[in-house]
This record gives C-alpha cells, sequence and structure tokens, in this order.
C-alpha cells in the first residue's frame, strides 16, 4: 500500500489541504452536482482543490495542473467537452502520485490504466469503462474517495 | 390543487397528528458550509446558531463539516462534500418525527430515543430509506456507487425503492446500488471478505472492529528494482489503511543469487 503514492508529495497535498480559507467552493459543488455531464473544465477544478488551490478557473487550473505536471502539455481542456472517467483518472493518478502496477511502470500512465488504477482503489466508479462520461454528482464522490485515500496513506505513513 | 390549500391540509393535519414543525440548530461546523433557507433560491454563508427549518438545505465543501443539533437530543453530523435537505422535523408531546434527504455525501446521526419521547428518524437517499429508532447511524449517497447504511448503535432498518426491507443491529452494514439493488449485513460481509471474529459477548465497538477489513486484494506487480520480474502480491488493509498482511510470489525469471525455495512472505 505504501509504494502506491510519493509520501513527499502527498505530505505537500495536505499540507495544501489544510492552508487557509476554503469559502467559496461550496458554491462550486452546488453547481456541479446539477450537472447531468461534467465538463473537462468542472474536472480541471475538482483536481486543483484536490492540490490545495481553493479559487480558480479554467485558466488558472490548466496553468496550474500543467506546472505541476498534472496536465500533459497537449491536451487542449474546454468547458464545453464533457468529462469522460478515463480523462479525470488520469489528472487524478498524477495528481496523487499514485506508482499503480507493473503495467504503468513499464509502459506509463494513459487514459485506461489511470482508470483501471482508480476502479481498482474504488476511487472511480467502473460502470461504462473509460470512455463514459462523469456526471456531477460522480465527480464530487470522485474527489470524496481521492480525499480519503490520500488521508488513509498519512495515516498508514504515521502508523509506520 | 393549489399550493395554499395544500398547506392549510398539511396543518390541518399536523394539528390532527399532535404535531409542529421545530428549528434545528448548526452547533458547530468548519470551513465552507453554506445554507438556504426555503423558499428562497440563494445560499448564505452558515453561521453556528443559525435556525434551519423544514425545507432548507445545507452544502458543505471540500474539508467542511457541520454539526446539527434538534430539540429531540438527535444530533447529526454533516460530513464533507454533502448536500442535506431537511424535510421534516417534527415534535408533539411523546414523539418527534425526522425525515433528511441526502442529495450527496454522508451523514452521521445519533438518534435519542427517552421513555418520554419516541424519535422516528429517517435518512432517504435517491436509491434507499433509512430508519432508526434510538440509535446511531451512518449514511452515505455516493452516486456512482449507491448508498451505504451503517448502523453504529442500535437497531434499524434500510429499505431500497422497491419495497426491500433488511433489519440491522450494531456493527451491520447494508448497501443498495446505483442501480437499486439491496445488500443485506451478510451480503455485505460475504462481498467484502470479512467476518466478525469478536467472541461473544463483545461490545458494539468490539465487533466493529473485529469487521470492516477490505477483502484480499491480489495483483501483479513488478518489482522496482527490476521490471522484468512479475510478483503476484496479496495484501489485506484494515479499515484505517494500516497493512495488516502482505504475501509475495516471485513468478519471474530473476537472476538471483540463491535458489527461492519458499515463496517471500511477509506479515505483520
Amino acid at each position: 500500500m505504501n509504494r502506491i503514492v510519493h509520501y513527499g508529495f502527498v505530505g505537500a497535498v495536505l499540507l495544501g489541504l489544510t492552508a487557509g480559507s476554503a469559502w467559496a467552493q461550496s458554491g462550486f459543488f452546488r453547481q456541479v452536482v446539477l450537472k447531468p455531464l461534467a465538463s473537462q473544465a468542472d474536472g480541471l477544478r475538482v483536481v486543483g482543490i484536490l492540490l490545495g488551490s481553493k479559487k480558480g478557473d479554467l485558466v488558472s487550473d490548466t496553468r496550474l495542473l500543467r506546472h505541476r505536471d498534472v496536465l500533459p502539455e497537449n491536451w487542449r481542456p474546454s468547458s464545453a467537452e464533457p468529462l469522460s472517467k478515463g480523462y479525470a483518472s488520469y489528472l487524478l493518478v498524477t495528481a496523487m502520485g499514485i506508482d499503480g502496477g507493473g503495467n504503468q511502470r513499464l509502459f506509463g500512465w494513459n487514459k485506461r490504466r489511470a482508470f483501471q488504477e482508480l476502479v481498482y482503489l474504488q476511487v472511480m466508479p467502473g460502470k461504462g469503462g473509460p470512455h463514459a462520461k462523469l456526471t456531477g454528482p460522480e465527480m464530487i464522490t470522485v474527489l470524496d474517495r481521492s480525499s480519503d485515500l490520500l488521508r488513509k496513506e498519512r495515516a498508514s505513513r504515521d502508523n509506520d | 390543487m393549489n399550493r395554499n390549500a395544500l398547506l392549510l391540509l398539511t396543518a390541518i393535519l399536523l394539528s390532527a397528528t399532535g404535531l409542529s414543525a421545530q428549528e434545528v440548530t448548526i452547533t458547530a461546523l468548519t470551513d465552507d458550509v453554506e445554507i438556504q433557507v426555503a423558499p428562497s433560491e440563494e445560499f448564505t454563508e452558515a453561521k453556528v446558531g443559525m435556525k434551519l427549518k423544514n425545507g432548507d438545505f445545507i452544502s458543505t465543501g471540500f474539508e467542511s463539516t457541520a454539526t446539527l443539533a434538534f430539540e429531540d437530543n438527535s444530533n447529526v453530523e454533516v460530513a464533507q462534500l454533502t448536500q442535506l435537505r431537511i424535510d421534516e422535523f417534527l415534535m408533539g408531546q411523546n414523539r418527534a418525527k425526522t425525515q433528511l434527504f441526502l442529495r450527496v455525501g454522508s451523514v452521521k446521526a445519533k438518534v435519542s430515543h427517552t421513555a418520554s419521547i419516541r424519535s422516528d428518524f429517517s435518512v432517504v437517499t435517491p436509491t434507499c430509506t433509512a430508519s432508526v429508532r434510538g440509535s446511531e447511524e451512518r449514511v452515505t449517497f455516493e452516486p456512482g456507487f449507491g448508498t451505504t447504511v451503517e448502523y453504529l448503535e442500535g437497531l434499524g432498518i434500510a429499505q431500497d425503492l422497491k419495497g426491500n426491507v433488511t433489519q440491522l443491529r450494531a456493527g451491520d452494514t447494508a448497501k443498495v446500488s446505483s442501480s437499486g439493488n439491496l445488500s443485506t449485513p451478510s451480503e455485505v460481509q460475504r462481498s467484502e471478505g470479512s467476518s466478525n471474529l469478536a467472541p461473544a459477548g463483545s461490545d458494539s465497538k468490539e465487533v466493529q472492529a473485529s469487521q470492516g477489513f477490505d477483502k484480499v486484494a491480489v495483483r501483479p506487480d513488478t518489482d522496482p528494482t527490476n521490471p522484468t520480474l512479475l510478483i503476484n502480491r496479496a495484501s489485506l488493509i484494515s479499515p484505517n489503511g494500516r497493512l495488516v498482511f502482505r504475501f509475495d510470489v516471485n513468478t519471474g525469471n530473476a537472476p538471483t543469487p540463491e535458489p527461492i525455495t519458499t515463496p517471500n512472505q511477509t506479515a505483520r
């Protein structure tokens, strides 16, 4: 279990989570929960929140995630494009620093392998496969479970 | 039937049952919590001491929580990323009736039940209804995963939308999938590979501690120092994320200085 996350990165993420005021996020979640389909911009915002960025929009989130090597340079996220489970999975596994299994170590992350890893970790609902679109409420669940995973990693590390 | 007539009918019915609508108080909160006071559509920042009534909404953000106190001495802890509506909170001389609607997220309810007041408490999600009388429960609704109902103390029931009902006692967990299929506590235990290892006479916390281990996870992996070596790894993780057991079997053609005669086992 310990191997799946880079400890230093997790520490930085958790430090970011606890710092500063979180006011104004609730409005974002209230809007997302009503969306039948989450957008790529919503996905970037959620990953930004997980990384400790309390406020942001598509431009600032794109800049942040590129700076953190989470978002590949050739990806052009849009607020009009629906968010696939594979797209969101790729952003999350790279943001959380998940090492993954043998295939990932040999071939690196792609959307499909990232999706399979998060389904295995019970963070991402598996129904529909990596090309299925995430709904707004599912997006909130994925963020909740991702933060739980990071918290368990921290607890496990503290126990060791 | 127009809205005024409906309100009048509701008032007549309530007066006939001796129950009247009551308020709920926010007793604690952290960070980003908003409320929507019906019939307004606007959300405002929540503050400790604010009162909520039937039809009001509470929404928590990331890493934010709230605690609600009901006048029948019941308490509800609202977890992060939760949206909850108070559908009904009525009290009479010796009876309290509470119904909460959980749109998304998780709540932990500690329901007071005394000889003088009988509390009828339920949490409704889009796939399930969890009802308790004098106990402690946690209800989580996660779109894509479904509803999980955990009873920490006392007794209660979980019911899916098709009307299937299962009874739960302390330490039991029931699940209703997104497609609406109810899993009883024994089915949940089987599917998660957990078993009750507590000796007879154990209290609920001991029973709970003996249950809930994640199912044994088996996955192929590679040795970081030798990517061509495949390892079959099985591990058992406790609910708090601690590694309980790990079993590694080397199946690749690794150039090892000494022959491997037994599988490499690690246990703690």
